[in-house]
């Protein structure tokens, strides 16, 4: 039946370009079989070395993103067009580097009060790293949807990580299941736009998009489109793909949700504008209007929900969930308009120093019985700690976006790219609910300024040590600086945004 | 080989329903594979002769084994399965009707733009599958002898080594990880 030789593509083996490019994953890569193969030597009490070893690892492949950062100039795509070798990776690899290397800094001395300090934690950190980072340069289908399940998988574990706990195992379980779905309805989506324009490549899908374009759009494209958008949606915890969000960053151990509630979003965001702002733009009047519900949504249940909370990390959650709100707005504006994302990528730095900080106090400050989790153990927090309470209130005027910090530079552009290219009233909104979540942030800054009642016994805080105050440090210069020097990172991003790939639309002309 | 296809198809449909409804588990578990078998039919069909191998393979044959094996060993008699739920019901036609509505819209060539709906083709009109100007399904069009005249196997292997190449590097990290957080999870000691 197939007399016929076609062609067959011939057999090329990838260049050492395609493997240099490469370089920091595959150092995250290399050092996650190593922390697994060192820690079936160390004795237990030495588990401290790996963090060692996880930092210098990342440091590594943080040199390693500078360095392409410098080498990949305009961009190109490694492996066959299935990569981007481009400053917006390496831009995003940056923040989850940094995030990452903080976490593994003031992991040791929680992970041991907790009693689960075992290996497999920094390795896991790493594997999980890395498939954000392969997410954060991901130009085919099939490589968006290996890095979720990579950063996913690992993040499954490292939430159940306390088996002793049962909170810990129920958010693993429901972060599995929800996270499930999540995958599906990802591969749905990819299956019907790979069916309609026959490809995986973005660079290809966004050709065929521009093609189609003449005529109109076939309904399976736009379920297709819209299906993987609730993929992403659902990562980056926008309403109404959020419900797992509160249970699974309360029940994981505090230093697994400060590493998720950052990262996982970061490098979503990353994928969902390369996907969507680069790869959609011709089809941005059908899934404007989806991004910009999800986006409303987000902010007003996420503001509200946050309002109710007496649970640190509950709160910080429903937080995470208003912030994906703003974020999502500088995915909503028009393509063609590069303040958008831009906006995207200083919100999501300064979302990752700020939430960061947030979390570190919460994990640094715990004691050694339970985890600090409700408001009322910050109660008198700035007369024992002073210095870490005023860490936390910066942060926390920061999430809500007060000047001169970095959290309000992040909203200060995405507002401005949503008034810039008519969408007011998305502005309009998140300012109103910005307005709103100051009640709820204050609260708590407010609370470790009072003196607990007569009768009240306060919370037993631990000592500061040295690696909490490396990362409260770092994260408090990192606020003031983005909120300070506002042109040292935007001009970083917009370097980054101009040699986005792929480049379909500015090759129309 | 259109009767084929439309039966095997049914066939799938039927006994993947058989999975969904059934009140004994092992008699999911072996309608599930009817269903995975019925699909790997229509792969041969589709002149997919490597995915036919892999389907049998790894689903009929790896998995279902295991499946079957725990099911045995949960005894399924002492579960109790939850009875239908109106609510299954209505999401079942909901989803049901929706799917539907795109597929058909899709296959009439009804296209979208930011006007309206918009019908260009009447069903009538596309007398064949594999019709060229007027199949909607451009991508979907069997047979697909054009791009598996080299064989499947070489075609597959072709992609899997060039276009797929890091994907295909990705999944080993991907299981490595997923077997130590497996062994991580189930490793006893470290309960406390």
């Amino acid at each position: 039946m197939l007399a016929q030789a076609a062609t067959i593509p011939a057999l090329v083996t990838p260049t050492g370009r395609d493997l240099l490019g490469l370089l920091p994953e595959l150092i995250l890569g290399a050092a996650f079989v190593l922390l697994m193969a060192l820690d079936a030597f160390l004795p237990s009490t030495r588990r401290s070395w790996l963090a060692v070893v996880a930092f210098i690892s990342l440091a590594a492949a943080f040199g390693a993103s500078m360095w392409g950062w410098f080498d990949s100039g305009s961009g190109r795509t490694l492996y066959f067009g299935a990569f981007a070798y481009d400053r917006y990776s390496m831009f995003v690899n940056a923040i989850l580097l940094v995030s990452s290397a903080l976490v593994v800094i003031i992991s040791p001395q929680y992970l041991n009060r907790r009693g689960i300090h075992h290996g497999e934690y920094y390795a896991l950190i790493l594997a999980s790293t890395t498939g954000m980072m392969i997410l954060a340069g991901a130009m085919n289908l099939m490589v968006i949807f290996l890095g979720i399940e990579l950063l996913s998988i690992s993040l499954y574990v490292l939430s159940g990580f306390s088996r002793g706990d049962e909170r810990s195992q129920e958010a693993a379980l429901k972060y599995l299941l929800l996270g499930g779905f999540a995958s599906g309805f990802l591969l749905y989506g990819m299956a019907l736009v790979y069916g309609e324009t026959g490809h995986t490549q973005l660079a290809q899908i966004g050709l065929a998009l521009r093609a189609a374009q003449t005529s109109s759009v076939d309904p399976l494209v736009l379920v297709g489109v819209i299906l993987v958008f609730i993929g992403f949606a659902f990562k980056v915890s926008a309403v109404p793909f959020h419900t797992w969000t509160p249970d699974v960053y309360q029940g994981a151990p505090t230093s697994v949700t400060t590493f998720m509630s950052v990262t996982t979003k970061v490098a979503a965001f990353a994928a969902l504008v390369r996907v969507f702002t680069y790869t959609f733009p011709y089809v941005y009047t059908h899934w404007q209007v989806i991004v910009s519900l999800v986006a409303i949504l987000s902010m007003l249940v996420g503001n509200i929900a946050a309002l109710t909370q007496t649970s640190l990390k509950r709160m910080l959650a429903y937080s995470g969930i208003a912030q994906a709100g703003y974020i999502l707005i500088g995915v909503a504006v028009d393509p063609r308009v590069a303040l958008g994302t831009i906006g995207v990528l200083y919100y999501l730095a300064a979302y990752a120093v700020t939430n960061i900080g947030a979390f570190a106090v919460i994990t640094v400050m715990a004691g050694r019985g339970e985890d600090l989790d409700s408001y009322s153990g910050l109660r008198g927090l700035a007369f024992r700690r002073p210095y870490v309470a005023a860490a936390m209130g910066l942060f926390l005027l920061s999430l809500g976006g007060f000047p001169p910090t970095a959290g309000f530079f992040g909203k200060f552009f995405v507002f401005a790219a949503a008034i810039k290219t008519g969408l007011t009233p998305l502005a309009i909104w998140g300012i109103v609910t910005s307005a709103v979540s100051v009640f709820y942030y204050l609260r708590v800054a407010l609370l470790m300024y009072q003196r607990p009642a007569e009768d009240e016994r306060e919370y037993a805080w631990s000592r500061t040590s040295l690696s909490a105050g490396i990362v409260l440090a770092a994260t408090t210069a990192g606020t003031l600086v983005l909120g300070i020097f506002v042109f040292l990172l935007y001009n970083a991003a917009s370097a980054a945004q101009s040699g986005l790939l792929p480049a379909i639309a500015s090759s129309s002309g | 080989m259109n009767v084929l296809v439309v039966v095997a198809m049914a066939l799938a449909a039927i006994s993947s329903l058989g999975v969904v409804l059934s009140r004994q588990t092992i008699y999911s578990a072996l309608s599930l594979v009817v269903t995975i078998a019925m699909i790997s039919v229509l792969f041969l069909l589709l002149n997919a002769q490597f995915l036919f191998a892999v389907q049998i393979i790894i689903y009929a044959g790896a998995v279902m084994v295991l499946f079957v094996f725990i099911i045995a060993l949960l005894s399924p008699d002492a579960e109790d399965r939850p009875g239908r739920d109106w609510r299954a019901v209505v999401g079942l036609i909901a989803v049901a009707a929706v799917t539907i509505l795109v597929f058909v819209a899709a296959g009439n060539g009804v296209t979208y733009n930011s006007k309206g709906f918009r019908a260009t083709q009447l069903l009538g009109s596309c007398t064949s599958l594999n019709a060229g100007p007027c199949d909607p399904y451009r991508t979907f069009s069997y047979p697909v002898d054009a791009t598996n005249a080299a064989g499947n196997v070489q075609t597959v292997a072709g992609q899997l080594f060039t276009t797929f190449l890091l994907p295909f590097e990705i999944t080993s990290l991907l299981l490595l990880v997923a077997v130590i957080g497996a062994v991580y999870l189930t490793r006893r000691g470290v309960e406390r």
